[in-house]
């Protein structure tokens, strides 16, 4: 009872503008672990393929930028290294995890493991271990005055870009024949297929796109980071957690899921005395207690997109 | 599935039969395996006149520490040329044989015990983290062989986790914070720290921040970031940061998060903010990956490629012969610490593990600096002069990927604590150097 | 088949059966172990130990996946959870080897205890394995930043191997002694294995992992059997997160990451998850090919990717071989025999 009440004027007394500034920086970390969760999401939600390998594209959308970026300039070079990562998606599931379907669905969960530590090595070979210098254009750096706080001014390109992507995706989903396909196939592959639909290269297709998103998502954070092979190890298990919590299969459960983790982890920092150290364990204990409460997730209904 | 189908085939066994058969089993196996094992040759073999001096090189190729051990690694590799070109030591010549620890315990470990039992080491040199480090003191001590640590900096090594077979070359953490923030002070008296939660963190804010009181200022507040860090992104803390009064920024970070977090302060314009930032380590290394526009402030460093010294130039040249794509201080640490061992080596005449410890304390030995380096018997921590380093931007270097200049060199005597304030002597006095097993020394 | 097992009394199995029973064969290959490791393989003891100890804790990690159909990505946690706890006795208490263990042990079964009611009730398969992932990565970051206890990112070190028996005057800082107390070690938990998986309880795991669904019409109470097979399946790993400690001399929170449970999965998968003696092939090569390619001086330059080469070999058995090395042997063995029938 006195610890509520002490707690609550603790954070009465901290500005307004603190906590807006908080949330806005929950708000745009969650966005990231959107936009990698969101392409976990749709390969989990229509094929039930968890593809741990997801970090590795990530890893894969970072290098790529940088090796483009001086011949296309940046922006070209995250589309182009986005579309790279897919095409790579593509063929690693055509050849590989196409035979992995009529399987228990642990072999796919560990052959991804095992591609993962594979494309790290390949990644550490072609490139090395030293980390890659990717600057950002001059126009690019530097800070933009949001009224409550400087907030860097790419950073916030990100966060316009992601919504725009989160956006299409929608799209896609809701407003396409390829969107009806993979909706109505994550309810029930099996009809679909009897309906005279191509599950398998749908199935690719899908993988591209969840693949494109991986990389893209990469890209975006390359500038924002030292590039070395370890990038996307620790970011792809956030983006599991992001996918358990809000639910296998959801498009608003990803981005629920994402944001309030972002600002779970962000107000852990601002809000509780020492709570930088504890910043990692949140999107962990906070997964474990979504599903003890939830087994589905937040949103998730047996895989129903939307 | 198999293991239903082997309890149809095979007929059972009554309990006093499985009974009976567990005893001879178990008698059987233990006579088996108590003959065998005294049969396994164990016996130390006798040494060839010419037989090499084989050095253990212990440090990461692989895993988060891969481009900081590999560069010891170098280093260590053009020391023992040196050394062979003039004819070895002990009028043998000298042989490095790798191990990859990986930053990880359970594979640092199998892997030092491999190169102690099964390649016969004369000694182990190397390693880059710090809690391997630490393991792998301890298992030095228990084996009975010298460990000489090249790069890992928590003071505790030469500290209260000190053992006699166990040395540093490089400096301790404290030294590094007292070399810099005496250098810092002058900026300002409110000092902001970022530090990351682990012991390397803690150890250096902790010597900065009694500089800092020493002298009358004010620690403003010191935001911890995990480590490791997943998300790579300082945001929250360089926030907190720029909106309090402080007036130096000091950066306890080291590796990937320090280059992060300079990417991150420099785009966000924090260091037109600060009158100054500081930390107690950064290198080629940390700044290579995000280039000279996002280095800035005053480091602590055991060495600097422009070093005032021929034998520093001399080094220089010699690792990027060697294949080395840039000159840092990681490789004059590998250099180091095989230096220390070979000279330890040919004082002890003999590679017998508690005469080479005795040989080691008091040890002076060639360190490229102004004077000889020396290793001080109270603690096994070397004597090394420490620099305070700033960044510079491209246009100011004076050799390719200089990255830094050196403000001042700063002698031990100035950041290292006293002997009698030390934790390690009392520890160190406790022990004694363990027999190593199946080994002859050389001379 | 089964029909006249029951209404017959089973034969006796002779001499022969239990000269041949494979638990002897087994005390048997452990005994030659050390010789085979130094004189044909030209390897170390050390690492004989290494392999035996990861081959327990695979072997006790299958019987949740391979016999009862359960994936878990976080037993690593339980290895880690039992090796601090132990070493964290050793250095603070200075308690003996055996009392350690016991302390150890017992943290990590009551660990797997409470997860095991609370987590089997409620989750299967993915999210089975995620939530188990979860659980081992909460665990190494308590480790990372409880400094107090668990020593943060530096870990625990200094743990001794004096305390080991010190009334038979043995030093166990030698490799071989050590050795021949782990190969002990885990030649008891071998057994304890062998006959939980021969059991009636083990029949039933089995059962519940081919068809879940008709063990539950045939009456058997699915989540209490799993819940048991969890905590059953934890044992082994506790024992070995002990002998690790003591192998190492140190814990570091690194051993309890998520990519170590991943490593324990890719073992038993490479050693034969629907075996037996599967995951203990599977552990000791994957942790002899660990050091051996990492070391081998004529791939020089290339030994530092071993982690990929031991990647490429693992995704093969997946597409390929998903019953593991083990498991071809006895397919290829039982098709030999189907033929010379």
């Amino acid at each position: 009872m006195h610890v509520g009440w002490s707690l609550a004027l603790y954070y009465a007394t901290i500005a307004p503008a603190q906590i807006v500034e908080m949330l806005f920086n929950g708000l745009s970390l969650g966005m990231l672990y959107v936009l990698l969760a969101l392409g976990l999401n749709i390969i989990l939600g229509l094929m039930g393929v968890i593809n741990f390998a997801h970090g590795a594209l990530f890893t894969l959308g970072a290098y790529f930028t940088f090796a483009l970026s001086t011949h296309l300039g940046l922006f070209p070079a995250i589309v182009a290294a986005a579309f790279l990562t897919a095409l790579l998606g593509m063929a690693g599931e055509a050849a590989f995890i196409r035979r992995l379907y009529g399987r228990p669905p642990e072999h796919v969960l560990m052959f991804t493991f095992g591609a993962f530590l594979v494309i790290t090595q390949v990644i550490r070979r072609i490139w090395g271990d030293d980390p890659q210098p990717l600057s950002l254009p001059p126009a690019l750096s530097g800070t933009v005055n949001l009224g409550f706080t400087q907030y860097p001014s790419f950073r916030l390109l990100v966060v316009v870009i992601t919504i725009v992507v989160l956006a299409l995706v929608y799209l896609l989903l809701v407003r396409t024949n390829l969107g009806l396909t993979i909706r109505a196939g994550t309810r029930d592959s099996e009809m679909v297929n009897i309906l005279g639909i191509n599950m398998p290269a749908t199935f690719t297709l899908v993988f591209g796109i969840g693949s494109f998103l991986g990389g893209l998502a990469g890209g975006l954070e390359a500038p924002l980071h030292v590039i070395d092979p370890n990038l996307g190890a620790n970011f792809v298990i956030i983006a599991f957690m992001v996918v358990i919590v809000g639910g296998i299969g959801s498009f608003w459960g990803a981005i629920v899921g994402g944001l309030v983790i972002g600002v779970l982890q962000e107000a852990t920092v601002e809000l509780i005395p020492g709570g930088s150290s504890a910043v990692d364990i949140v999107p962990f204990a906070f997964m474990l207690l979504i599903l003890l409460v939830r087994p589905r997730g937040l949103f998730g209904t047996a895989g129903l997109f939307d | 599935m198999s293991v239903p189908g082997k309890d149809e085939e095979r007929p059972s066994i009554s309990r006093k039969e499985f009974i009976a058969g567990v005893g001879l089993g178990a008698a059987a196996s233990a006579g088996l395996g108590a003959g065998l094992a005294t049969s396994l040759g164990y016996a130390p073999a006798a040494v060839a006149d010419n037989a090499p001096i084989v050095i253990g090189d212990v440090d990461e190729s692989s895993g988060v520490y891969a481009v900081s051990g590999s560069s010891q690694s170098l280093g260590k590799k053009v020391a023992i040329d040196d050394w062979n070109a003039r004819g070895g030591v002990l009028g043998r010549k000298i042989q490095m044989i790798h191990a990859d620890t990986a930053a990880k315990t359970d594979i640092a470990i199998p892997a030092a015990r491999k190169l102690v039992e099964q390649d016969k080491v004369d000694v182990l040199v190397g390693e880059v983290s710090s809690n391997v480090g630490l393991a792998l003191s301890s298992y030095a001590q228990s084996a009975g062989i010298v460990f000489v640590a090249s790069g890992t900096h928590d003071t505790t090594i030469t500290g209260s986790k000190a053992n006699l077979a166990c040395f540093r070359t490089t400096a301790a953490n404290a030294m590094l914070a007292n070399a810099v923030a005496n250098y810092v002070l002058p900026y300002g008296k409110k000092w902001f720290f970022i530090t990351p939660d682990y012991a390397y963190g803690h150890s250096a804010q902790q010597g900065f921040q009694n500089v800092l009181m020493a002298n009358g200022g004010t620690a403003v507040d010191n935001e911890l970031t995990p480590f490791p860090n997943a998300s790579g992104d300082f945001t929250p803390q360089l926030t907190k940061a720029k909106n309090s009064d402080a007036d130096v920024l000091i950066l306890s970070l080291y590796g990937a998060d320090l280059s992060n977090c300079l990417k991150q302060l420099v785009q966000a314009g924090l260091h037109k903010h600060f009158k100054q930032i500081a930390g107690p380590l950064n290198g080629v290394e940390v700044v290579i990956g995000i280039g000279a526009e996002n280095n800035v402030g005053i480091w602590g460093a055991p060495w600097a490629p422009d070093y005032p010294s021929d034998g520093s130039k001399e080094l220089g040249k010699k690792l990027l012969a060697a294949g080395g794509k840039y000159v840092d201080w990681r490789m004059y640490l590998g250099w180091l610490a095989a230096e220390a061992a070979i000279t330890g080596i040919l004082r002890a005449k003999s590679t017998d593990a508690s005469k080479l410890v005795r040989a080691m304390e008091g040890l002076t030995f060639n360190g490229l600096q102004r004077k000889f380096c020396h290793i001080r018997a109270c603690d096994h921590q070397n004597e090394l002069d420490v620099l305070v380093t700033q960044a510079i931007p491209k246009s100011q270097w004076k050799i390719p990927n200089q990255f830094f200049k050196i403000l001042k060199i700063v002698p031990a005597s100035e950041t290292l604590i006293s002997c009698d304030k030390s934790d390690a002597p009392a520890v160190l006095s406790r022990q004694s150097i363990v027999s190593r097993e199946s080994y002859t020394p050389k001379t | 088949m089964a029909d006249q097992a029951m209404s017959v009394r089973p034969k006796s199995a002779g001499v022969l059966g239990i000269v041949l029973h494979p638990m002897l064969l087994w005390a048997i290959v452990l005994a030659l172990l050390p010789w085979v490791m130094v004189h044909v393989l030209k390897s170390n003891i050390p690492l004989a130990t290494n392999m035996i100890i990861f081959a327990i804790i695979a072997l006790g990690f299958n019987f949740l996946y391979g016999h009862t159909g359960e994936l878990s990505f976080g037993h690593a946690g339980f290895v880690g959870l039992a090796g601090y706890a132990a070493a964290y006795m050793a250095l603070n208490h200075h308690w003996a080897f055996f009392p350690c263990m016991a302390v150890g042990v017992a943290l990590a079964m009551l660990l797997a205890f409470i997860a095991a009611r609370i987590v089997v009730p409620r989750s299967t398969g993915i999210y089975f394995s995620m939530v188990l992932l979860s659980i081992g990565q909460v665990l190494y970051f308590v480790g990372e930043r409880w400094n107090a206890v668990t020593g943060g990112d530096d870990g625990l070190q200094g743990v001794s191997r004096l305390t080991i028996l010190p009334s038979i005057h043995r030093d166990f800082n030698n490799s071989v002694n050590f050795y021949i107390l782990s190969a002990v070690i885990v030649w008891v938990l071998c057994l304890f294995m062998w006959r939980v998986v021969h059991s009636p309880f083990g029949a039933v795991c089995h059962a519940i992992r081919e068809n879940r669904q008709r063990a539950e019409f045939l009456g058997y109470n699915v989540v209490r059997y799993k819940i048991n097979a969890f905590v059953i399946s934890a044992l082994l790993p506790a024992f070995g997160g002990v002998l690790l400690a003591y192998y190492n001399g140190a814990v570091n929170p690194g051993d309890l990451r998520w990519t170590q449970s991943g490593d324990i999965v890719m073992m038993t998968l490479l050693g034969g998850a629907p075996t037996f003696w599967g995951p203990i092939l599977g552990g000791a090569l994957f942790k002899f090919l660990e050091q051996y390619l990492s070391v081998q001086q004529w791939m020089a330059s290339y030994a530092q990717y071993w982690e990929g080469y031991i990647g490429i070999v693992f995704v093969t058995f997946v597409l390929l071989a998903p019953q593991g090395i083990w498991g071809l042997a006895e397919s290829g063995w039982r098709a030999w025999r189907r033929r010379s029938a």
